[in-house]
């Protein structure tokens, strides 16, 4: 049988993951509830999401469901468990799992390197076109040298450097 | 007898005539440098991990005006987060892919020390700057970056997730590379290249490169 996952959301009592999808073979609509077990504040977020993702009932829909959107519904179901109200745990769950544009990575430690390169491998994948894709080709040229006009990155103003931080 | 074993070997290396290069990658954590060699190789090439120096290697062949060359291509294996390279690195190297995160200014800022670190050991050798990622925003390839302008490096826009410019960088600095080499300006290349004509092993050509960075 094959699905296709629509959408993935969360209900916070009791804590579960909600994966509306179609049942190819029926057409049917359908949603599965997954209720996170033994889910606390102090739970480890992406050993909890694994699981999830490992659990025998769950893979076929899960496998379509990235670690780091499993990684980030639990955060907000996390952060409610902690007080936060709904609308602060989504945008802590928002910015823990996006990485700040002004962080200079070369700074941190190799932990934080590779959550900040597994966030960034989610905008990667999306764009990625790869052997096999229909639209996949070795080498695609685009001279940008004539589109118009230009303007200043802004990357150079060095007076501005002091005000960043 | 000995002299004429190593005269055939000299011969065979001239008939199979195959030059080698080496190329580096350079620029910040996670602006992208692994991906861009992952695409421009697409799988068919397995990394020759050589964990004792941090560093990955790659080995490409390919020809040029007829020429065989062989390429290594080098990329990091983490050691860009101390916002340095070991010497060993850059040694011998005839080209340099420097790259930058376009939607990351900080990547952009530290271009500074990499190219400043770069020149120090390899005064000459042609640079290549790569903005990154522009899949994510297009709107960069409207801007300008003063940085290339400044130190005239070639610069181009590129994807490693959609592939843009990708193997256009990667061949034009396999291109400067085999240029700089033929015609090398850096002193101690230009020693390089006298012994590399008289058929020296490769460790008299390091020898001879330690003596003279002294
Ligand atoms: N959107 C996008 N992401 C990229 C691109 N190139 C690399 N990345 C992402 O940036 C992160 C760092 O890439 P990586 O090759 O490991 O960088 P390195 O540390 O310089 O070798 C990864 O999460 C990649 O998925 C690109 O062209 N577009
Ligand atoms: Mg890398």
């Amino acid at each position: 049988v094959m699905y296709k996952v629509k959408k993935c959301g969360l209900k916070l009592k009791p804590p579960s993951l909600i994966v509306e999808y179609e049942d190819l073979s029926s057409h049917k609509q359908r949603c599965r509830t997954m209720p996170i077990r033994n889910f606390k504040k102090t739970s480890n977020i992406s050993r909890a999401a694994e699981e999830l993702k490992k659990n025998p009932r769950h893979q076929m829909l899960l496998k379509d469901v990235s670690q780091l959107q499993v990684e980030k519904m639990l955060l907000i179901i996390q952060e409610t468990l902690k007080g936060a109200s709904l609308d602060d745990a989504i945008s802590n769950a928002q910015s823990a799992l996006t990485v700040d544009p002004n962080l200079d990575l070369n700074k941190l430690d190799e932990s934080k390197v590779e959550q900040a390169k597994r966030i960034m491998d989610e905008g990667f994948e999306q764009n990625q076109l790869k052997p096999g894709d229909e639209d996949f080709q070795y080498d695609v040229e685009v001279d940008f040298d004539n589109v118009g006009p230009v303007e200043s990155s802004g990357w150079d103003d060095d007076n501005s450097e002091d005000n960043e931080f | 007898l000995k002299y004429q074993d190593e005269m055939s070997s000299v011969i065979k290396n001239k008939s199979e005539d195959v030059e080698k290069l080496k190329i580096i990658c350079l620029g910040d954590s996670a602006v992208g440098k692994s991906k861009l060699v992952e695409r421009f190789l697409v799988d068919g090439y397995k990394p020759q991990q050589q964990s004792t120096y941090a560093l990955t290697l790659f080995n490409y062949e390919t020809k040029l005006n007829g020429k065989k060359i062989s390429v290594d291509f080098w990329d990091t294996a983490g050691q860009e987060r101390f916002s340095s390279m070991h010497p060993s690195y850059y040694h011998q190297a005839q080209a340099c892919i420097l790259v930058f995160d376009a939607t990351r200014k900080v990547t952009y800022k530290n271009l500074n020390n990499w190219y400043k670190e770069l020149r120090q050991y390899r005064p000459n050798i042609p640079c290549l700057l790569v903005a990154n990622k522009i899949d994510v925003d297009l709107g960069v390839t409207k801007r300008t970056f003063a940085f290339g302008t400044k130190h005239n490096l070639p610069q181009y826009f590129v994807s490693a997730a959609n592939g843009t410019n990708v193997v256009k960088v990667f061949r034009d600095a396999i291109k400067a590379a085999l240029s700089y080499k033929q015609n090398p300006t850096d002193f101690v290349d230009q020693v390089l290249q006298e012994l590399e004509h008289l058929g020296n092993t490769e460790e008299d050509l390091i020898h001879i490169t330690c003596k003279t960075e002294e």
